[in-house]
Formats: structure tokens, C-alpha cells, sequence
């Protein structure tokens, strides 16, 4: 990969927006993926996950703003041997078999690794002559995923790969996507609402919530962004006075006991305050669980450029 | 989009061109074979009938006649197909109960074969990659989608064309060997003027457009389907209504002779024209009066009466397109279907322009 490529990123969005006919999407997303990383993209269902996917793989236009791809437009069709897509419904043409699917990813893609996507299919047991319309949901995918894996893109763009996956096949088709994207440098976006499924595989995250960017960033740097701090709750409810200074991404409370998820504006201290580090997970569910809470964006995660285009 | 003719000639690009058509191949696999099949059904058919046809005319000596005219004479032997007792006439007879149906049926088949066209190959081709979602599978490949559309369009467009090509080829060589004996047939008609000729052939991509188009704007193979069963019967329809006007109809005037009997003149011209686009008497100016002007007369009397006002001579006259205009006609109605097939061509491509970021 080339230095130009490196300093633009993989993805890289200003003022993004995409609207439906029933309404925005996507709103004002800024943010940057750096080539390379396997980036987790968290949200609840119509949180804007596969019309970011979409727009990333050409398929949709924006309505507003600008998405950059490896620096380039992404309705830039020189863009598309870069890229590899997997939808949501894992769209497959049902008459062909497995070996013809295949066949279709040599013909229609200059640089095809045969040998890459019958790993995948293989390692999946899906047998090269089966019909695909006679595979069940899981198989599919996993002839869907040895389409974008043979295409030996530079980003991998997959939206809910794992859904309909048993947890065996989940775990040897991530194994399979990990060590391809390991040992070419490959980027991966894997699109998800199971947050547990990528805890330790990912070490990029963004995180969506009503079609907005709301956690951006390397996974370790969101994670010691955050404290999860447990005390006393404060008589009569509200935000004890001990956290006033910190921000605060939400609080429960258990019986006298209060936790919260903070983000530290030096140590937070007090008295009684338990403060630890919070999972991956923990963060992903705080922010979750609090729809309104600021949003994150790591250095590294910021946009590079101002919108100039339309 | 502007630079695909640049990168066809590509060693590259030639090869992945090839792999589009690999797929759009794949895909119509067993339309292909069916398509096939199909024509080579009718293609025997054709054969076998024409050969039927032509060896009983020859082997009964009536080839090149017709039974239009009662006054007409075959190889030198009066014929009356209608009372005639002789062999010749019996061989008419015969002609006409064995082969007449056949040869109509076949011709209407072939003018129902552009519709289906249309609606099985034509409609379901953009329709179902847009509902079932695998447009997005094709998109997302290294391929560009005006290339992937222009594929699409054209392994089918050059199947349908060529095999309806073959057919109505066939077609009209064996309505040519018929035509003296069906005489009463007009060739201006929906059967044979749609299954023979350039006229036939054109029906076909432009069935097949206007289906792929309906696929592409519908974004629904169903109802895709049904608007264009709509328009492409319309479009047949239309073309027919048409017809009549595409050149304009030479007028044939006959005098009343001395027994009281109309004579047609010149007879070759009336006999193979394609007659009923208007008729009536003239006046002695040689004004035409159009039956329908009097056509609310009450009354044989009334009838005289109404066209003797006009100023009616006996003389009649009637409005027909003679055989002649049956090859310009051709070329017209096939230019029309062309150019129409050619808009909604670009009309597919606008569209893959549009939906690109």
C-alpha cells in the first residue's frame, strides 16, 4: 500500500448524509478508518449500519457530503477492485452452483485468488456443486464471503457476516477472515448488533446510533478513554456530586449503589469510589443504553479534510 | 462510461468483456436452450408444412393459381372451387381445408412470440437482479454497470433477434408459396404482415427493450411482467391502426359495364392489393363521396336517393395499397420498431448513469 493511501485511510467521510424516502439515514457523519484495521461497526437495527456499507461500496450515492475511499470518490469505478461487499441478505444468484459462483468472481475480477475462496468454501463444507439455493442461510454467507475474500480487495466491507451463523462455523469463518486480513494487511468493516462477537478480533470501532457517528476510534485508546466507577448513589437520584467534573455517559443504580461510565477529566477520586477499567463491551453498552451521551472521536479517528464537494 | 469503446480494446478488459458475457451466458442458460429448442420446433414445422403444401399443389397442377376469382382459369382449366366438380377444383378444396390453418396459426404464433418475448426474457431481466438484490453482488464486482447492463442487453438482444430472424425468414417463404391460393388473406393484416418479413424481425428487440426498460424503471419482476404484456400488445396494436397510413392509398376506379356488372381494372392490382382502406362513388367531377356519407340513409331508395343529392355517378371507386407498397411498408413499420427499440436503449443507459454516485 502506498504512503498516499496510508495518510487518507481506508474511509475517510465530511458532513455524509444520506436520505430515504422515509427520512435521513445517515446525518453528518465525520470520521476516518485507517487501511488496515479491522474496524467493528456497532449499532442498534437502522442505526445507518448498512447504508454507511452501502455507500462505502458504490452502491448508493450520498446526499450530502463526502466519502472518500482510499482517498478517491467512492462512485469512483476504478475504486472497485479495492473493495469487497457483502450484503445484508448475502444476495446470490440461486441457480448457480458454488463452483459457478466462484467462477463468476474470476471472470468479473482482474485480480481473483481461486484458491483463497475455495479455502473459504471448503473450510465452510460447503460442497463446489451444490446449487446455491439449496444451501441453507449460514452457507451462504459463507460462499458470499469467499466471493469478497477472493477478490483480494484492500477493504473488506461486510455487513452482519456472523448473523446467521452456528457459533462453530461463526468461529472458524472469523479465523479464516482474521488470518487473510492478517497476512495481507487486508481492512476489514464487520457490521454487527452482537457486541460480544468481535470483543478481541476488532482493534478499530465505530459506533452508530440514529444515523449519526456517536464512538470512533482504536479500541484500546476508546477503552482507556473510560472509567467505570462505582459508589454511593446520591441521595434524592441525579449525578452524585463526585463525578460533577468527569463526563458522565451513564449511571445505574442498584439498591444504595450507583455505577457509572465515565469519562475522567483527570482521576476521578472520592470517597468510596471504586474506579476500574472498563471491558470493550462495557463501553459499547453504556453508550448504548444512553442514546444521548456525547460523542467520541479518537485523533486517529477525526476527519482529515473540510467538505468541499457537495 | 464514456471511455468504454477506449477500454474494450484493452487485452485486459477484452478478457473481462468476455467474463460478462461468461455470466449473462450462465444466467440464461436454459433460456438459451429453450429459445432454441423453440425455434428449431417451428423451424421444422415451417419446413414440413411448406414442403406438405408445395408437393400436393405441384402433384395437382395448381400452383400460382388462386380461387379468388370465380372467373379465374388454372392451367388452362376452369376452376370454381366453390361448385366445381372437377379435380382442380377438388384439389382447391382440399388445399384450403389442410393448409389454410395451419398457416394462420403459425403466423399468429409468431406475432404473439415478440410478447412473450417481452414479458418472459425481456422484463424479468433487470426486474429480478433489482428485487432479489443480486444487482448489488454484480455492482460491487470490478466491473462497471454500464458495462454489465450493455451485456445484458445484448446476449439476449442478439439471441431473439437472431432466432426470430430464422422464423419469420421461414415464414415468409412459406407464405409466399401460398399467397396465390389465400388470396382473400389482405397482406396488410396482422398475419402475415407481422410474422414475415424485415417487419417481424424488428418486433422482436423492440418487445424485448420495452420489457427490459418496464424491468428497470418497475424495479418488480411481476409487475414489470404485466406492463409489458400491456405494451408490447399495444405496441402490435398500435403499429396495425397504423398500417393503413404509412404510405398513402392509391385510388382504383371501376366503370359500370354494359351488363349492369362492375369491372375491376386493372384486375393484378386489385386482385393482390390490400383493399377496404375506403370506397364509395365519385361524382362527375371525380370527387370522391365516401360510402359513410350516407350511411344513416333509410332504404335502398333512400341510399340512391342520399348519393344522388351528392352528385353520384355509377362510377366507383375504392382506396387500396397494392402489393407494391407491401416492401416499402415493410421497411417503414421495421424503421419504426428500430427506432423506437434504439431510445429505449438509451433510455437503459441514462438510467445505469443516473444511479451512479
Amino acid at each position: 500500500m502506498t504512503d498516499e493511501i496510508d495518510a487518507s485511510g481506508a474511509l475517510e467521510a465530511a458532513g455524509l448524509g444520506k436520505k430515504y424516502r422515509r427520512g435521513w439515514a445517515l446525518t453528518d457523519a465525520a470520521f476516518r478508518l485507517p487501511a488496515g484495521r479491522i474496524c467493528a461497526l456497532v449499532g442498534p437495527n437502522g442505526s445507518g449500519k448498512s447504508t454507511l456499507l452501502s455507500l462505502a461500496a458504490g452502491l448508493l450515492a450520498p446526499t450530502t457530503g463526502t466519502l472518500r475511499v482510499f482517498g478517491r470518490s467512492a462512485a469512483d469505478p476504478g475504486i472497485r477492485e479495492r473493495i469487497a461487499f457483502v450484503a445484508q441478505d448475502k444476495p446470490l444468484y440461486p441457480r448457480f452452483s458454488v463452483a459457478d459462483t466462484l467462477r463468476l468472481g474470476r471472470e468479473l475480477n482482474p485480480s481473483w485468488d481461486q484458491r483463497a475462496a475455495e479455502r473459504v468454501v471448503a473450510e465452510a463444507d460447503v460442497p463446489l456443486s451444490a446449487r446455491v439455493g439449496s444451501l441453507s442461510g449460514g452457507q451462504r454467507t459463507c460462499v458470499a464471503l469467499a466471493l469478497a475474500l477472493g477478490k483480494r480487495a484492500d477493504l473488506l466491507l461486510l455487513d452482519e457476516p456472523m448473523a446467521d451463523q452456528d457459533p462453530l462455523r461463526r468461529h472458524r469463518m472469523m479465523g479464516v477472515l482474521m488470518a487473510e486480513a492478517a497476512e495481507r494487511g487486508t481492512g476489514v468493516v464487520i457490521s454487527t448488533h452482537v457486541v460480544a462477537e468481535l470483543d478481541g478480533v476488532c482493534d478499530y470501532l465505530l459506533l452508530m446510533g440514529g444515523g449519526r457517528i456517536r464512538l470512533a476510534g482504536e479500541a484500546d485508546a476508546l477503552q482507556s478513554a473510560h472509567r467505570l466507577v462505582t459508589g454511593p448513589s446520591a441521595t434524592g437520584g441525579g449525578t452524585p456530586d463526585a463525578l460533577a467534573r468527569h463526563t458522565v455517559v451513564e449511571t445505574r443504580t442498584t439498591g444504595r449503589q450507583l455505577t457509572a461510565l465515565i469519562r475522567p477529566d483527570g482521576t476521578p477520586d472520592g470517597d468510596g469510589w471504586i474506579v476500574t477499567e472498563p471491558s470493550l463491551e462495557d463501553v459499547l453498552l453504556g453508550y448504548l443504553r444512553a442514546p444521548d451521551a456525547p460523542p467520541l472521536f479518537t485523533a486517529e479517528a477525526r476527519t482529515t479534510f473540510t467538505e468541499v464537494e457537495a | 462510461m464514456s471511455s468504454i469503446g477506449i477500454r474494450l480494446r484493452g487485452p485486459v478488459t477484452r478478457l473481462r468483456a468476455r467474463g460478462l458475457l461468461w455470466l449473462v451466458a450462465r444466467q440464461h442458460r436454459t433460456a438459451l436452450w429453450a429459445g432454441l429448442a423453440v425455434v428449431v420446433a417451428i423451424a421444422a414445422y415451417i419446413v414440413w408444412q411448406r414442403a406438405e403444401m408445395v408437393g400436393y399443389m405441384r402433384a395437382h397442377d395448381i400452383q400460382g393459381c388462386s380461387d379468388w376469382n370465380w372467373k379465374a382459369v388454372c392451367h388452362g382449366k376452369e376452376i370454381d372451387p366453390e361448385k366445381g366438380t372437377n379435380s382442380t377444383a377438388e384439389a382447391f378444396r382440399h388445399l384450403t381445408a389442410t393448409y389454410r390453418a395451419p398457416l394462420l396459426d403459425t403466423g399468429r404464433l409468431l406475432i404473439a412470440l415478440p410478447v412473450l418475448i417481452g414479458v418472459f426474457i425481456g422484463a424479468p431481466l433487470f426486474a429480478r437482479e433489482l428485487e432479489t438484490g443480486t444487482y448489488q453482488l454484480v455492482w460491487t464486482q470490478s466491473v462497471g454497470r454500464t458495462r454489465w447492463l450493455i451485456a445484458k442487453l445484448t446476449l439476449p438482444l442478439v439471441a431473439v433477434t437472431a432466432g426470430t430472424a430464422v422464423l419469420a425468414a421461414l415464414y415468409t417463404w412459406w407464405w409466399r408459396a401460398a399467397q396465390g391460393q389465400f388470396q382473400d388473406i389482405a397482406w396488410g393484416t396482422p398475419v402475415p404482415f407481422d410474422a414475415t418479413g424485415p417487419a417481424a424481425v424488428a418486433l422482436a428487440p423492440l418487445s424485448f427493450l420495452l420489457g427490459a426498460a418496464a424491468g428497470l424503471l418497475l424495479r418488480r419482476t411481476l409487475p414489470a411482467m404485466v406492463v409489458t404484456l400491456g405494451t408490447t400488445a399495444g405496441v402490435q396494436y398500435g403499429l396495425n391502426a397504423l398500417r393503413p397510413h404509412l404510405l398513402t392509398p392509391r385510388t382504383v376506379v371501376a366503370e359500370a359495364d354494359a351488363s349492369g356488372e362492375f369491372t375491376t381494372t386493372p384486375v393484378q392490382v386489385y386482385v393482390n392489393a390490400w383493399r377496404g382502406m375506403g370506397n364509395g362513388y365519385m361524382t362527375r367531377t371525380g370527387e370522391k363521396i365516401p360510402l359513410e356519407r350516407c350511411s344513416s340513409a333509410v332504404g335502398e331508395h333512400g341510399w340512391d336517393r342520399c348519393f344522388a343529392r351528392l352528385g353520384a355517378t355509377k362510377r366507383w371507386y375504392e382506396e387500396l395499397h397494392p402489393a407494391s407498397h407491401y416492401w416499402p411498408m415493410q421497411w417503414i413499420q421495421s424503421g419504426i420498431c428500430l427506432g423506437a427499440a434504439v431510445a429505449l436503449a438509451a433510455l437503459c443507459l441514462w438510467w445505469s448513469g443516473r444511479r451512479r454516485a
